[in-house]
């Protein structure tokens, strides 16, 4: 038997699951990343309907409830991947600057060979 | 023994000029970053003395401040002076900030607004600048009478080595790091710095000096 919060957790999955394999074929996607994507929202879609095994998987690591487990390891995920868009937005940030300086010494020398 | 003065500018065409005019007495060359102004900051600039520098967009003054020092390196300037653009110094300073290097006794002069005569400092600002003189002996292990003044002389041996990493606030105490963990000479000098209407408006607030710790521990974090 189906529950309506199952049913409506597959539909919004299947929905981004769509969506990502549309992005991928629209090449916005790295292969990589469309992998790792594809199958974390296809064990997401699992677990749904094997709710025991992340009820004993919270067991075992001494969490009392399985949707507690998939809070925990959804947040360490979120900080995690916050913290490398932080890393990767100071890389651009750091290129961008060097681009603009660059941009801004060889003008002054062009213009100094103009002169 | 060339000297030049490296001046970050932004949205400074009312000041700029006059401050080109009063610091090309002292100096062989100016070169003006103009950092994405969207005034006429670059053509206010112009002097026989004055390079300008043009950031097609706003970095901040670390970033500016950067710039000017590789357009020294190029051009193998001996003296570095860094020089805001608001009109808060006295250029009548530069020689006594030059003094030291020319004399070989520092590779790193730094100008103190506490060592000098302070016209009308706001008592907020006074509070934020004594804490950022603490914060710096905590990060840097250098006891500095003044760490967030603008107005400071390199000599070749240290425009060569340090490099700015912070675009924004963090900046000044990112040049003292650097200056500790080099091991550079430094002499700290007296300068007169005026803080008028226009200074205070342009200069950084006192909340975003805030900013400065948690800009410098963020960096340190992601690099």
């Amino acid at each position: 038997m189906i529950t309506f919060s199952q049913l409506l957790l597959s539909v919004i999955i299947l929905f981004i699951i769509f969506k990502t394999v549309d992005a991928y074929r629209k090449r916005m996607l790295s292969a990589t990343f469309f992998v790792v994507w594809l199958l974390f929202w296809i064990t997401g879609l699992i677990l749904i309907f094997q709710q025991d095994l992340v009820i004993s998987i919270a067991h075992r690591l001494g969490i009392s409830r399985g949707v507690d487990l998939v809070i925990y390891l959804s947040l360490i995920t979120l900080f995690y991947l916050i913290y490398r868009i932080m890393v990767w937005l100071n890389e651009i940030n750091r290129k961008i600057t060097e681009l603009v300086r660059e941009i801004a010494l060889r003008e002054a020398k062009q213009k100094s060979k103009k002169k | 023994m060339r000297t030049i003065a490296v001046i970050p500018a932004y949205n400074e065409e009312k000041k700029i000029s006059g401050v080109v005019w009063q610091v090309a007495k002292y100096i062989d060359r100016i070169v003006v970053i103009d950092d994405g102004s969207i005034d006429s900051t670059s053509d206010s600039a112009r002097h026989k003395k004055a390079v300008v520098l043009r950031h097609p967009v706003n970095l901040g003054q670390g970033a500016a401040l950067q710039t000017g020092f590789e357009y020294a390196k190029e051009q193998g300037f001996d003296v570095v002076i860094t020089y805001d653009a608001d009109g808060q110094f006295e250029a009548s300073d530069i020689p006594s900030l030059i003094r030291p290097i020319a004399e070989g006794r520092a590779d790193v002069v730094l100008g103190s607004r506490f060592l000098g005569r302070v016209a009308d400092i706001p008592l907020m600002r006074l509070i934020v600048l004594r804490a950022g003189i603490i914060f710096t002996y905590i990060f840097s292990n250098i006891r500095l009478s003044d760490t967030h003044n603008g107005f400071r002389a390199f000599n070749k041996k240290a425009i060569s080595k340090i490099d700015i990493q912070h675009d924004r606030w963090a900046h000044p105490s990112d040049i003292i790091y650097q200056i500790s963990k080099n091991r550079f000479r430094v002499v700290e000098v007296p300068v007169t710095i005026r803080y008028t209407e226009y200074s205070k408006r342009k200069g950084q607030s006192n909340l975003e000096a805030l900013r400065i710790p948690f800009e410098l521990i963020a960096k340190a974090l992601l690099e």
